[in-house]
Formats: C-alpha cells, sequence, structure tokens
C-alpha cells in the first residue's frame, strides 16, 4: 500500500510568483494494483514519480509506503522498495558493461556491495532462466555490452534491473515513449509479464490514450497538479481513448475560458 | 640493444601501476586526474623522508603509496562533497601537493646515497643470482644484471597488481564503482552511494600512482619535487597504446593493456633517446603519442566509412 497524504511541490517561476507542480494531493495505491496516470505537460505528472523515487523532496504532505512513513528517506534508501524505468533507455543501464553485469548489480539492489564475487554460478544461471522466461532470447546475449541491444531490449532489462529484487512499488516513466511501435508493443507486453508477478504496485505514466485504456486496473488524470479523474474497475474498462481525450479537451478550454476572462478583466481594469 | 630494452622494460614496468591507476580515473571515471601529478612526487618524497629516518625501504612505499590515497581522497572530497568541477579538483590538489612535497623533503631534491632503497635489494639479488653486478654476458647477450633484476621484479609487482585490480573490479563493489564512472542514475536506483564510489576509485588511482613514484625515485637514486610533472600524460599514454592492441576486448583484458602499453611507450622512448635527443624534447613527443592515439581511431573510422560508401557506389 502506497499513500500520499496531501503532497505539494512548488517550483521558482520567473519572477518571484512560484509554480505550482502539486498541490495537495492525496492518493491512495493497493498493493497489486496497477495504476495508469496520464495528464498533458505540466500537469505534474513527472513531479509525482521523481516524489515517491524520492529524487525530489516534497514542500508538504507524507509518503507512506505500507505504513512506514518515508517521506524524509533518500532516494537510494527508498530504491530497495521502489523500482524505475525512465523514458530514455540509456538512464536505466550501464552501456559498457554486460547484459549479465548490469543484472548482478540489480541482484544487489538495496544490500551491500561488499568484496564478494559478482557473477557466482548459481546468479549466472539465474539471470540465464530469468531472460529465458522472458522468451525473447536475451538470454542468448547476456556477455554482451548493453550498449549492442535495441532501446527496447534495454528497456526490458532495465525492467528486469528494477524488479530482480521484488520492490513493492515499481515506476514506469513513460517508458516506451522513446521506443518504435513495434518494440513499445514488445516492452509493454514483458510489462504485463513482470507486472503480473507478486504483490506489486505499478504506477504507469504514459502519453498513449490506447495505452491508458487498455492497461492497468486504475486510470488517474492529473491536471495542473490536482487530481482531474480517478477511474477503477468496470468504468475504467468501459473508458474509450476518445472519451479521455474529450475530458482533456474540456480541461483545456475551461483553462482558455480562464484565461480570456483575464484578459478582458486586464483591458477594462489596468 | 638488449641492455637498452630490458632497462627500458623495467622503467616501463616501474610506470606500469601508474598507467592502471590513470586507466581507473580516464577509464571508470571518465576524466583524466591530474592529481596523478602531484601524488606520483609524494610517493617518492614520503618514501625519502621514512628511508632518511631509517624505516626499511618496502615500508617506506608502503606508506608513500598510502600519501597517495589520500590525495586521492582530498580529490575526490573536492568533487563529491563541495562539487568543485572534477579536471580543476585535480589541478588544485596537484598545485596544493607541490608544497606539501617541499615541506616533507625540506629541499628541493634528495639523492639516495648510503641509502637502503629497494634498488639496494635488487643489487643484492643480483649479486646472488648472477654472481655480480657489472655488465655481463649470458648466451651471447650483454645485460646489467640489476636492471633484468629490477625489469623481473617490477614485471611481477605489475602483473600482481593488475591481477588484484581485475579481481577487485569483478566483486560486487568493483562492478558497482564501474557502473558509478559510467551511469551516475542507476548507481543511485540500486540504493547505492555514488560518492563513495568515486573517492575510492581516486583514492585507489592516487596510490597507484605514488606507488611508480616512490619506486622510480629509488630506481633512478634521485627525489626530485618536479618528477611527478607530465606524469599524467605518461600514464594516458600509456593507457592509450595499451589499447591500440586491445581496443576490442573486455574490460579486464584492457586493464593489463595498461601494462603492456607502459613496456610500449618505454621502449620507444629508449630508442629515441638513443639517437641523443635530449629528454625535455620527449614530453613534445609523448603529448603527441597521446594526441595521435586520441585521433586516430576516428580517422581510421572515418577513412573506412569512406571506403565502404566508394564500394557501395
Amino acid at each position: 500500500m502506497l499513500a500520499l497524504e496531501g503532497i505539494s511541490k512548488y517550483y521558482e517561476g520567473h519572477g518571484a510568483e512560484a509554480i505550482n507542480a502539486l498541490e495537495a494531493l492525496s492518493l491512495r495505491f493497493a498493493g497489486g494494483s496497477f495504476v495508469v496516470i496520464v495528464g498533458s505537460n505540466g500537469s505534474g505528472k513527472s513531479t509525482l514519480l521523481n516524489l515517491i523515487a524520492g529524487s525530489e523532496r516534497v514542500a508538504s504532505g507524507r509518503i507512506l509506503l505500507d505504513g512506514e512513513d518515508i517521506t524524509a528517506q533518500p532516494e537510494h534508501q527508498r530504491a530497495a522498495r521502489i523500482g524505475r524505468v525512465f523514458q530514455n533507455p540509456f538512464r536505466g543501464t550501464v552501456p559498457d558493461m554486460t547484459v549479465e553485469e548490469n543484472l548482478a548489480l540489480a541482484a544487489r539492489r538495496g544490500r551491500s556491495f561488499d568484496l564478494g564475487f559478482a557473477l557466482t554460478r548459481e546468479l549466472r544461471d539465474e539471470i540465464h532462466a530469468r531472460l529465458a522466461d522472458l522468451g525473447i532470447g536475451l538470454e542468448a546475449r547476456m556477455t554482451q555490452p548493453v550498449a549492442a541491444l535495441s532501446g527496447g531490449q534495454r528497456q526490458i532489462v532495465t525492467m528486469l534491473m528494477a524488479t530482480w529484487e521484488r520492490p513493492r512499488v515499481l515506476l514506469l516513466d513513460e517508458h516506451t515513449a522513446a521506443l518504435d511501435p513495434q518494440s513499445a508493443d514488445l516492452v509493454l507486453q514483458i510489462t504485463g509479464q513482470i507486472v503480473n508477478t507478486g504483490n506489486l504496485t505499478v504506477l504507469m505514466v504514459t502519453h498513449s490514450m490506447q495505452q491508458a485504456v487498455h492497461f492497468g486496473d486504475r486510470l488517474v488524470m492529473l491536471h495542473r497538479g490536482r487530481l482531474a479523474l480517478d477511474i477503477s474497475g468496470s468504468e475504467k474498462n468501459r473508458a474509450q481513448p476518445g472519451e479521455l481525450i474529450h475530458r482533456f479537451e474540456e480541461l483545456r478550454r475551461a483553462e482558455l475560458l480562464d484565461e480570456t476572462v483575464g484578459i478582458l478583466l486586464k483591458e477594462q481594469y489596468v | 640493444m638488449i641492455s637498452v630494452s630490458i632497462g627500458a622494460l623495467a622503467i616501463g614496468f616501474i610506470l606500469a601501476p601508474l598507467a592502471m591507476g590513470v586507466f581507473l580515473s580516464y577509464r571508470i571515471l571518465r576524466f583524466p586526474d591530474i592529481t596523478v601529478d602531484g601524488s606520483f612526487a609524494l610517493g617518492a618524497v614520503i618514501t625519502a623522508r621514512m628511508i632518511i629516518c631509517g624505516v626499511d625501504p618496502v615500508t617506506a612505499t608502503a606508506l608513500g603509496m598510502l600519501g597517495g590515497a589520500v590525495a586521492g581522497l582530498v580529490t575526490g572530497l573536492l568533487i563529491t562533497r563541495f562539487g568543485i568541477e572534477k579536471l580543476l579538483a585535480g589541478i588544485l590538489v596537484m598545485i596544493g601537493l607541490y608544497s606539501v612535497n617541499f615541506w616533507i623533503l625540506g629541499q628541493g631534491s634528495y639523492p639516495y646515497n648510503q641509502d637502503i632503497t629497494l634498488y639496494t635489494y635488487a643489487s643484492s639479488v643480483a649479486q646472488t643470482v648472477f654472481g655480480g653486478t657489472a655488465m655481463q654476458s649470458v648466451l651471447g647477450l650483454s645485460h646489467s644484471p640489476v636492471r633484468t633484476v629490477v625489469m623481473l621484479l617490477s614485471g611481477v609487482t605489475a602483473a600482481l597488481i593488475g591481477w588484484l585490480l581485475f579481481w577487485f573490479f569483478r566483486t560486487r563493489f568493483g562492478l558497482s564503482m564501474r557502473a558509478a564512472g559510467s551511469n551516475e542514475q542507476s548507481v543511485r536506483a540500486l540504493g547505492a552511494n555514488v560518492s563513495v564510489r568515486i573517492i575510492a576509485a581516486l583514492a585507489i588511482s592516487n596510490a597507484l600512482a605514488a606507488f611508480s613514484g616512490a619506486v622510480w625515485a629509488q630506481y633512478y637514486a634521485t627525489v626530485a619535487l618536479d618528477e611527478g610533472m607530465g606524469m599524467l600524460v605518461v600514464g594516458l599514454a600509456c593507457v592509450l597504446i595499451g589499447e591500440a592492441f586491445l581496443r576490442q576486448r573486455s574490460f579486464g583484458v584492457r586493464l593489463f593493456g595498461a601494462v603492456l602499453g607502459a613496456a610500449v611507450y618505454e621502449l620507444i622512448r629508449s630508442y629515441i633517446m638513443l639517437t641523443g635527443l635530449a629528454g625535455n624534447y620527449f614530453k613534445l613527443i609523448t603529448a603527441l603519442i597521446v594526441l595521435i592515439a586520441l585521433l586516430l581511431p576516428a580517422r581510421i573510422r572515418a577513412l573506412r566509412q569512406q571506403a565502404a560508401s566508394a564500394g557501395g557506389v
């Protein structure tokens, strides 16, 4: 169970004005749930993931993981229980190290990196088995540098690294956005395979309305740092991409109206 | 010629730890750490001070090495704790070390005359094995017994250090150190501290440079404050020459490439010196070797591409 209790985050804007990235957002994610998060640029999606991962700190509010307050924990302390995959396939892996070396590092996530031999025979066997389970032939490329893999393959290795030690939460930050459609499909398919194992809470940020309706059991839409839509169960299953886009347009129109009113007021009074 | 080559290999193997140290900063942390210029001399002056105080040369050299590790630690702290730019941090520590070295040695240079050094040990080994230290002929080839002993001992030492590093980089900590130099974000995501790994890498790198400096000074029987000048570039030349032979190989093999590179570098240097060129001109030649080694791979790739596209038409 991951709980966000009234978390806020501000950034320095141009001038004295602070920009609200997130405003008193409260959400609870049950263990084992697969939540899709959508929202336009600047809606606070990425900020939300950064705050959960600990790469940024909240201005106010609390973050609880399985009842424990982790608000003050730095990123590397949370890493044992929170895995993350970024949009950029180059961010999650070490390119000049081999696939098995990368996974050997992941196998020590959140534990000490001591002077024990990194790639023991048992670990190598386990890496081989888990790669073979994916069914895309990566087990034959264990000793190749990750740099030699395609973007999609790299994301799959990153995903395996992020979930190797069975974290409580997996953050997917538009992890297919930089891939060609075919690779994106493959990565999503593997995402499904990995996610279905264990009591893992998955938060997937995406720009694709197709992904948003076809994946997950709950859909959260953010707008300007606030919750705009939160549907799950049968309501989520009925949702169509068109409806979501319609909902986006509505939000944008409401905003345009606000701005027009502002300009009118300015013209009359300034 | 054989005698010259053996002498060159002896010096090459003495410089091999420095080359492996530069490999650590340049290839793992991905920046050339010029602290080694200072720690090369630091290792020599600490060792000299200890030997003058009557400490045995092995312990003295080990203490010199420790001094180098501290210098690397300081550079590492400047980078990670105080956010100083990597190159600048190295430059600051290098310059600062010049005064520290002068303070430790108490004079600009010191000749090992009557002192017991590692060279004294090598001489007595040569005396035992070859029955003398004067030039002699073995199988029709003339050689200097002491040089031969130094070459063998420093070669074994370099191989031992290389093997230790090779083993170290296959451990979990070593692997995470490599990762920290390549992709900091991924290491943080694993719950590991990047700063600790940068500091540790620089400490090891500079300890190796200090070791080379200490042995180098004992071999030449002179400790000089400016002996570290340009040693980063020498180390780079060794690393790049080694990679020219072993570019496509795995990480561990490229690490040993630094030893090979040091040997080849010194062979090149000794043969150029035979032509009567003054030693000071060799700094320019070293700089050119590094420049060529840096530019050549890209040029070769461009030429290959040209050839390929010309062939395609």
